[in-house]
């Protein structure tokens, strides 16, 4: 068995500082400080010095509390807020040999739209609730060079059918959709284009139970059947059980502990893993 | 400790052959966990300790030993969901490389136990809205293999576990206990791991379904699976074994061939004794 796989994403020291930043701010800040506030300059450390990895095929989840930076991470890495410092390297962008912080704009309009899909918590940010659900999809269609709209209605009813949203719903306003189908929709933008790896940001926060459970079968439905590359930020560690493989914590900006699922959650090694698997119900 | 296998004078599992002139797969040398509980003021306890001994290809080996001795926490770290803190778990791949699964990188992990390495626990962990064929079916799809060549299998497991026939599209989260364990094993067993671990597949069982689960790890057996398991019963330890592995106290008391070693019986004073 060879093991020196190359990772599909690599993220090395990313650091996310609001303020003007000062050489002791990754001192004074993170789990042990207690802290993300720098007592030196009074910036906030949203995130430092993370480092990742996300195989080809693979789910990574990434829990923490509130504030931990989680979400900083994903923002960062789909370009809604550049990183402080830091490199990523996505296999699909320049061969892996650019970070996709270097980006130019066109290259970073390919990196949104192309080779990676975001799946924000509140659809308000994900989706044009002012614009029909085909109309979204095909939004995405055409920042990557679609013209024909035959064959971009197609594609969309592809995409909505796929994420069991109605087809006939396909030329509604999503802003009269139910949250789970809203939901649904921005699930079928993010993976419309197939790009390589696909953001999951709290996608089932704020939906109720059942509904929860069908956003989330067809999450892992579509991880059986085309061999999704994830990375899924949540705090509900049943949700984490059921999609990640691998698991990474964060605590204060900083990555504490990583592990197999299983492992991080059965034999949490960190005291804030203990403390958070040890509250979950 | 009875350290009845020759792993004294071959310390690699290459070399090894057992008994049974299988290929030695599986060589824990002391196997050790330290739990540090920071949510209790830092207070350490020791699952188990010292832990050595060796599994050959197509042995059945069975760990006994009362609540608390540790016997289940020993598969979980063989599986990795435990971090063992000392010693080694040394692993003869397919490819026939070893592999120390105490330290093994994650994903090297994740890659055996989706081609090799099997696990079933006591409950089943139930997926919402999945139904039971596509629970067993779900290592396969995740091996990449073909969606209808996977159903298809998955439905001719399912099949041979007693289940009504309107059930193999419904979802095991509606089924009773007894149901749902018999989803879980064939789902551990559809991709026919090389290696499959059990903790306590039968404890929430009763008499029947505990027939019904043994009858597919009987077969599994007879098709060459090796298997390391926890057992609670021990007359289905001896009826299924080779080999037993004692424990008590987080330590190997006894191990040895079925038959060979005395195994205790617990009773149910001694399992509910004061511990302090």
């Amino acid at each position: 068995m060879v093991m020196n796989e190359t990772p599909l994403l690599s993220v090395q020291g990313l650091t996310k500082i609001f303020g003007r930043g000062c050489p002791q701010c990754l001192e004074q800040t993170g789990p042990t400080a207690d802290s993300n506030y720098c007592s030196a300059c009074g910036s906030i450390v949203a995130c430092g010095d993370v480092n990742i990895e996300v195989y080809d095929g693979e789910v990574l989840g990434l829990v923490g509390e509130s504030g931990s930076g989680k979400s900083t991470v994903l923002q960062c890495l789909f370009q809604d807020t550049m990183p402080s410092s830091g490199a990523a390297y996505l296999t699909a962008f320049a061969e892996g040999r650019k970070s996709i912080w270097e980006a130019t704009s066109g290259e970073r309009r390919m990196l949104r739209n192309k080779l990676l899909g975001m799946v924000y918590q509140n659809p308000r940010d994900g989706l044009d609730l002012m614009v029909t659900a085909g109309g979204n999809i095909a939004e995405r269609l055409l920042a990557v060079d679609w013209r024909n709209v035959a064959a971009m209605r197609e594609k969309s009813a592809d995409y909505l059918t796929r994420t069991e949203v109605p087809i006939e719903r396909m030329d509604h306003l999503p802003a009269y959709f139910s949250g789970g189908m809203q939901q649904r929709v921005q699930i079928a933008k993010a993976l419309a284009n197939s790009p390589s790896l696909v953001l999951l940001d709290e996608l089932t926060t704020g939906l109720d139970i059942s509904v929860q459970a069908g956003v989330l079968d067809l999450v892992r439905h579509i991880q059986r059947e085309y061999g999704l590359s994830a990375i899924v930020v949540s705090h509900d560690l049943s949700v984490i059980r059921l999609l990640a493989d691998r698991t990474v914590v964060m605590k204060m900006g900083r990555v504490v502990e990583q592990g197999v699922t299983d492992q991080v959650l059965e034999d949490p090694q960190h005291p804030y893993t203990q403390l958070l698997v040890s509250s979950a119900a | 400790m009875n350290n009845d296998a020759p792993s004294t004078n071959s310390p690699s599992p290459q070399a090894g052959r057992g008994p049974g002139g299988g290929v030695r797969i599986l060589e824990l040398e002391g196997l050790g966990k330290t739990i540090t509980l920071h949510v209790l003021d830092s207070s350490e306890i020791d699952p188990f300790r010292e832990i050595s001994f060796t599994v050959d290809e197509g042995e059945f080996v069975g760990m006994v030993g009362p609540s608390g001795s540790g016997k289940s926490s020993v598969v979980k770290a063989i599986h990795r969901t435990y971090l063992p803190t000392a010693g080694s778990v040394r692993y003869r791949t397919l490819d026939g490389e070893i592999v120390d699964l105490a330290t093994a990188p994650d994903r090297q992990v994740l890659q055996l136990r989706r081609r090799e390495i099997g696990f079933v626990s006591q409950f089943l962990k139930v997926e919402p809205r999945v139904s039971a064929v596509e629970v067993v079916a779900g290592p396969l799809l995740r091996r990449g293999a073909d969606r209808d060549d996977s159903m298809a299998k998955a439905r001719e497991k399912v099949a041979r576990l007693d289940l009504p026939e309107k059930l193999w599209g419904s979802y095991p989260t509606l089924f009773s206990g007894g149901e749902q364990q018999r989803v879980n094993i064939a789902r551990a067993l559809i991709t026919k791991p090389r290696l499959l671990l059990a903790d306590e597949p039968t404890s929430a069982l009763d008499s029947l379904n505990t027939g019904r689960v043994v009858e597919l790890l009987e077969e599994a057996r007879a098709s060459g699976m090796t298997i390391v398991g926890v057992f609670h019963d021990l007359d289905l330890l001896e009826r299924l074994a080779d080999k037993v592995v004692v424990m008590a106290g987080g330590l190997i008391q006894s191990q040895g061939a079925v038959g060979e070693v005395n195994i205790p019986r617990f009773d149910i004073k001694q399992e509910f004794a004061p511990r302090v």
